[in-house]
């Protein structure tokens, strides 16, 4: 059934549509930016180096020692899908194999051969220094410190490897560790919505301590090895209670909630399920004590940071942001920078 | 085994060349469909590169080939309803380019009578207008309009028809 309406309409939409001039048209643009993409996967490994904070601490109190080296050598433990290998630069710091230039062009051809020769992978990108310093820029819009700090040159560009399944990217990432112009060989992987939350730890001294502000006393034997000449005291039940005090008196503080050894340890044994050396080498009263500190969003952290940090009794304060920021900056973009230069707290 | 090495770009632009291909081929046909539902070309041809941006950000999401047009099509129309809305907002800001087809100080010569069906088809509801102009001006069929608006094809058939009833009384042709 076909009406003089539906006639009339077809004829007045071609005619309409027949305004359009197909010679005229403006071409279409492809889009210039591209979607971050790492962005969300990143959140692991920056949970895993909160922990570090902790952990560190507890590693710490039993002196320096071969637990510090089992972490260090045990880079996140959830399974990685993609490693990312950084080139050098030459604003990269001494004590990178990069001696102070960028990888030459052959460093890089050499590389690229290598990794085709790779069974392992099943794919590798290449993300230059533009692309880098774009994602840079769109992942830490709002971290205006570290905006500032780095620079499009600072950034190494990289090869993104994706493995095939069932391959084991530490072989790979060993085998490039040691080749001239990389820089760094990261797995990648992501923070969790946890690490996210704006919270400040507050740690308190334990018995035994090897933290100068708990009152240790370190003689120093060369590089990253020292010797405790006097150990730290544990704050006391005074010092807790003023401490906690403080933290409530600070303006944007949420929540205050006292995490003991005991739950600390079960958090450490959460977050490193799949490293059972490091869960083995922590015993309970390894763990330090602290207090969580929810701060409420869009709140001043640095004063309440600054004035925990001066606080009789605290051995370290951490803002977990900062340290997801620092992991991102470390295994998304190749930068390792230090606290001041990511987050500073200020004096 | 050999592997391809590619630069991050190549490997976008091998994904996305198949919602690039289908807005090349359909680039007329899509600007038109824009042209009806906006009124002039300038705004309906933003309206085409913006959804054709927009469908590179989200190609992760096209899996099914079959529906590629499909789901181009509907972004042309979201980006159509967009600019009606801004345009209905108090400011105003975003004016059309130049006057609209359907008006009468429009450049494009267009017969009385067929601006007359177009202002009517204007007046529609949102939806009927857009299943009006797929069926009578793309020939598409109920399951590919129910594809392109993201609705039932039953509902496509009662809307067709309420459409056609609703213009054929503004138009004085129910008999």
């Amino acid at each position: 059934m076909t009406s003089r309406v539906e006639d009339r309409l077809r004829e007045a939409l071609v005619e309409a549509g027949a305004t359009v001039d197909a010679s005229a048209l403006r071409p279409l643009r492809e889009p210039q930016r591209t979607r971050f993409r790492v962005d969300f996967r990143l959140v692991t490994v920056a949970a895993a180096v909160v922990v570090l904070a902790g952990a560190a601490t507890a590693v710490w109190l039993s002196g320096p020692g071969d637990e510090d080296r089992a972490v260090a050598a045990d880079p996140g433990s959830a399974e990685s899908t993609e490693v990312a290998v950084f080139l050098c630069t030459k604003s990269a710091p001494k004590k990178t194999s990069c001696q102070g230039r960028d990888a030459s062009r052959a460093e890089r051809a050499a590389i690229e051969r290598a990794l085709k020769e790779l069974p392992q992978l099943k794919e590798v990108l290449y993300t230059d220094q533009t692309t880098a310093y774009t994602n840079f820029r769109a992942t830490f819009a709002h971290n205006k410190t570290v905006l500032d700090e780095v620079k499009l040159t600072d950034l190494p560009a990289s090869f993104r490897l994706r493995f095939k399944k069932g391959a084991d990217p530490k072989e790979v990432e060993k085998a490039l560790r040691g080749m001239s112009g990389v820089r760094s060989v990261m797995p990648q992987a992501l923070p969790s919505a946890e690490q996210l939350k704006p919270v400040i730890s507050v740690f308190l001294c334990s018995k035994g301590s090897a933290v100068p502000a708990c009152g240790a006393e370190l003689e120093s034997r060369g590089k990253n090895d020292f010797k405790v000449t006097k150990e730290g005291k544990a704050a006391t039940a005074a010092q807790i209670r003023a401490i906690e005090k403080a933290i409530k008196a600070m303006p944007g503080v949420q929540e205050v909630v006292f995490e003991d050894q005991a739950a600390a340890y079960e958090n450490l044994r959460r977050t490193y399920r799949d490293n059972k050396r490091l869960v083995e080498a922590v015993k309970v009263t390894d763990m330090p004590e602290s207090f969580k500190v929810m701060m409420m969003p869009e709140a001043e952290w640095a004063p309440v940071v600054r004035k925990m940090r001066r606080q009789p009794g605290v051995s370290q304060v951490t803002y977990a942001p900062c340290y997801v920021d620092k992991a991102v900056l470390d295994t998304a973009f190749g930068l390792l920078l230090p606290d001041d230069k990511v987050c500073p707290v200020g004096m | 085994m050999e592997v391809e090495l590619l630069t991050q770009q190549e490997v976008l632009a091998r994904q996305r060349v198949d919602v690039a291909s289908i807005f090349a081929e359909h680039h007329v046909g899509l600007v038109r469909l824009a042209l009806i539902m906006v009124g002039d070309q300038a705004s309906a041809e933003d309206v085409v590169q913006e959804a054709f941006a927009r469908t590179h950000a989200g190609r992760g999401r096209l899996r099914d080939a079959d529906k590629a047009l499909a789901y181009v099509r509907s972004a042309v129309l979201n980006g159509c309803r967009s600019v009606l809305r801004r345009r209905a907002t108090v400011f105003r800001r975003a004016v059309p380019y130049e006057p609209p087809v359907w008006s009468a100080e429009s450049a494009a010569l267009m017969g009385e009578e067929h601006r007359e069906v177009l202002l009517a088809l204007r007046e529609l509801p949102r939806r009927q207008r857009e299943a009006l102009t797929l069926r009578y001006y793309f020939d598409l069929s109920d399951q590919e309009i129910a594809d392109t608006m993201g609705i039932g094809a039953s509902t496509v058939r009662s809307t067709v028809a309420r459409g056609l009833a609703a213009l054929a009384r503004v138009l004085g042709e129910d008999s």
